[in-house]
């Protein structure tokens, strides 16, 4: 019995920990920060529960595992509470929606405003702040 | 028999040396997190790459409870978790200030 609860803890451990590292490898993807933000937040708060469920199948019905579900429910709450909190400053603090690293290349058409018609022209347009 | 043998290995690892490794894993991603902090080009990639880096930070103390079977352990968790998470949230708005502050005293476009 015990040896059916560490493989299937084992397992679900396994599949967080693949969450987690697809978080990682889409932070260093995506070059933007909005992107950025939307693949890891989701991703690292799910793969995160997920291995602290794992362990709580593992280690059984005890104690141990009323604190660790203590603190998935704190993750739970807290993190996306995070996530939204430095997106919504970075926006007020006028963070470009744009990638900025298409700047230097192209400063012929400035008449872009980020609106959903230009969006597919964005590689040939300037990066300016879009909220105006 | 092969097959028995085979299942023998996997239950062994399993219960033997895969929290070890999982602790190794947890480490290796904390300092692949830690290298995004470094490289973000602005602070708020930085600020993204430290709130995970400080999630990594809480799944390594649950798993050393775990590993050690000290429940005490997680209670250290529990504070990192309401810490990391509150300087964070105030971190984001003390950034977003400043900046709002800046660029009214440089003027709008």
């Amino acid at each position: 019995m015990a040896d059916i609860a560490n493989i299937v803890g084992s397992v679900i451990i396994i599949i967080g920990v693949v969450f987690i590292v697809l978080g990682a490898f889409g932070i260093f993807k995506f070059k933007s920060f909005y992107p950025r933000m939307l693949v890891g937040s989701k991703v690292d708060t799910m793969g995160s529960m997920t291995i602290i469920f794992g362990i709580m199948v593992r280690h059984g019905f005890t104690f141990f595992s009323a604190k660790l579900m203590l603190i998935v429910i704190l993750i739970l709450v807290l993190n996306p509470l995070v996530s939204h909190i430095i997106t919504k400053a970075a926006y007020e603090s006028g963070h470009p929606l744009v990638d900025y690293r298409k700047n230097a290349k192209n400063t012929e058409n400035k008449e872009n405003t980020g609106n959903i018609e230009n969006i597919e022209n964005i590689e040939n347009t300037e990066n300016t702040d879009v909220r105006e | 028999m092969n097959t028995i043998n085979v299942i023998d290995v996997i239950v062994e690892y399993f219960s033997q040396q895969f929290m070890t490794h999982l602790l190794w894993a947890m480490l290796a991603l904390v300092v692949v997190f830690i290298i995004g902090v470094i490289k973000g080009p602005s602070i708020w990639d930085r600020l993204l790459s430290m709130s995970m880096v400080s999630l990594k930070v809480i799944v390594v103390i649950v798993v050393l409870a775990y590993i050690s079977d000290t429940a005490y352990l997680l209670d250290l968790a529990i504070i990192y978790a309401l810490f990391g998470f509150i300087s964070e949230i105030f971190i984001a708005l003390f950034v977003a200030d400043r900046a709002k502050e800046d660029s009214a005293r440089e003027g709008r476009k």
